[in-house]
């Protein structure tokens, strides 16, 4: 069966884990599922490490949903890896939930630091 | 919809897996090695860079567990595989899968069975006006330990006299007796039909509330007039009426 805590931790990570992914490519171009965890732990200084059973699951979900798409090619040191890249609707998808983290953000920034 | 369209692909994933194990696998691998060049650039030896990698990327069997249930439809795979298991040991045990079989199948034919009798005689009302307040009279004789006995033309009467207890009471006749078997020729109209029969008087019809098709029934006081059952049922077969019965509702309306 499944791993459990692999799970439990991809569901606690999953909302927020497919805007990264989805934000990371969008910005840097299609990457493969290394890439994408590096730039992450790289951005967090550290405090981001994906194991591969919450990151890869998490890219063939959003592949099924035909927000990214998967294809093998070569990296620049030509290495062969699959490649991820944003599809139109990933995009779309991107600038909504940007959006709704921003919006969400505010108001609990709002919520915990205001004086009154 | 997006989520709809991850179910679809899944469903389709577990039908014809679109990437196969080793396709995943071989991703799983280069992530792996990935890691571990970047372990040994950051100066640790071969052997040290690989558990380094193990342990920042997890395990490579677990990720491949996650990924196969992402792929498909887990319970979908564990439902198909328990049913081939047990079908395959159905098949094995040919004595007992007959048994059971047998037992299924009678299980069900005397339930349906069942089931259809309860539902006409019990469950379905009779499709006449407050059903519920329908009785049959019968008599009794303790002595003879005879019981639900019909009543005599006699009784009957008396009945009717003394009765405080029935807004209607009315008789019937239904086999056996000198006039009909219970079903007769209806021979009027374009071609003969074989048809129930029932004799019965004027009140039954009143109490039961039925209409006839054409024409009309005899009144209560052609009943009283005639007397007995012979010219009831001849009046009855020249009106065709509407066929009291829960049996078979369809009407006899061949004049």
């Amino acid at each position: 069966m499944s791993n459990k805590s692999a799970r439990s931790k991809a569901d606690v990570l999953q909302g927020t884990l497919d805007l990264m992914v989805l934000q990371t490519l969008d910005s840097l171009g299609p990457l493969h599922g290394y890439a994408i965890a590096a730039r992450l732990e790289q951005v967090s200084d550290g405090a981001l490490q994906l194991n591969m059973g919450t990151l890869y699951p998490a890219l063939m979900r959003l592949e099924q949903r035909g927000l990214l798409r998967g294809n093998w090619g070569t990296t620049e040191a030509n290495r062969k890896a699959r490649l991820y890249a944003v599809t139109s609707a990933g995009r779309r998808q991107l600038a909504t939930e940007k959006q709704a983290w921003d919006r969400m953000a505010a108001i609990i920034h709002t919520l915990l630091h205001s004086e009154a | 919809m997006r989520v709809f369209r991850e179910w679809i692909q899944r469903l389709q994933g577990t039908l014809l897996p679109g990437r196969r194990d080793a396709d995943l696998e071989q991703e799983i691998r280069l992530h792996m090695e990935m890691a571990a060049d970047d372990a040994r650039r950051r100066g640790l030896d071969p052997a040290d860079a690989q558990r380094a990698a193990r342990i920042e990327a997890g395990g490579a069997s677990q990720a491949m567990d996650a990924l196969r249930d992402q792929r498909g439809l887990p319970w979908l795979d564990d439902l198909a595989r328990d049913v081939s298991h047990g079908l395959r040991t159905l098949r094995r045990t040919p004595v007992f899968t007959a048994v059971a079989l047998l037992t299924l199948a009678l299980g069900i034919g005397a339930n349906t069975a069942i089931f259809s009798i309860v539902n006409g005689v019990i469950l379905r009302p009779l499709k006449y006006p407050k059903p519920e307040q329908l009785m049959y009279l019968t008599t009794e004789f303790p002595a003879l330990g005879l019981t639900r006995n019909a009543l005599s033309v006699q009784e009957y009467l008396e009945f009717r006299q003394i009765n405080q207890s029935f807004a209607a009471v009315g008789a019937y006749r239904a086999t056996g007796g000198a006039y009909t078997t219970g079903e007769v020729n209806l021979a009027a109209g374009d071609r003969p039909l074989r048809v129930r029969a029932i004799s019965v008087d004027a009140h039954v019809l009143n109490t039961l509330g039925v209409q006839p098709a054409q024409g009309r029934f005899f009144t209560e006081e052609e009943t009283d007039r005639a007397g007995g059952l012979a010219r009831q049922r001849s009046r009855f077969s020249r009106t065709s009426c509407r066929k009291p019965s829960w049996e078979d509702n369809h009407s006899v309306d061949k004049p």
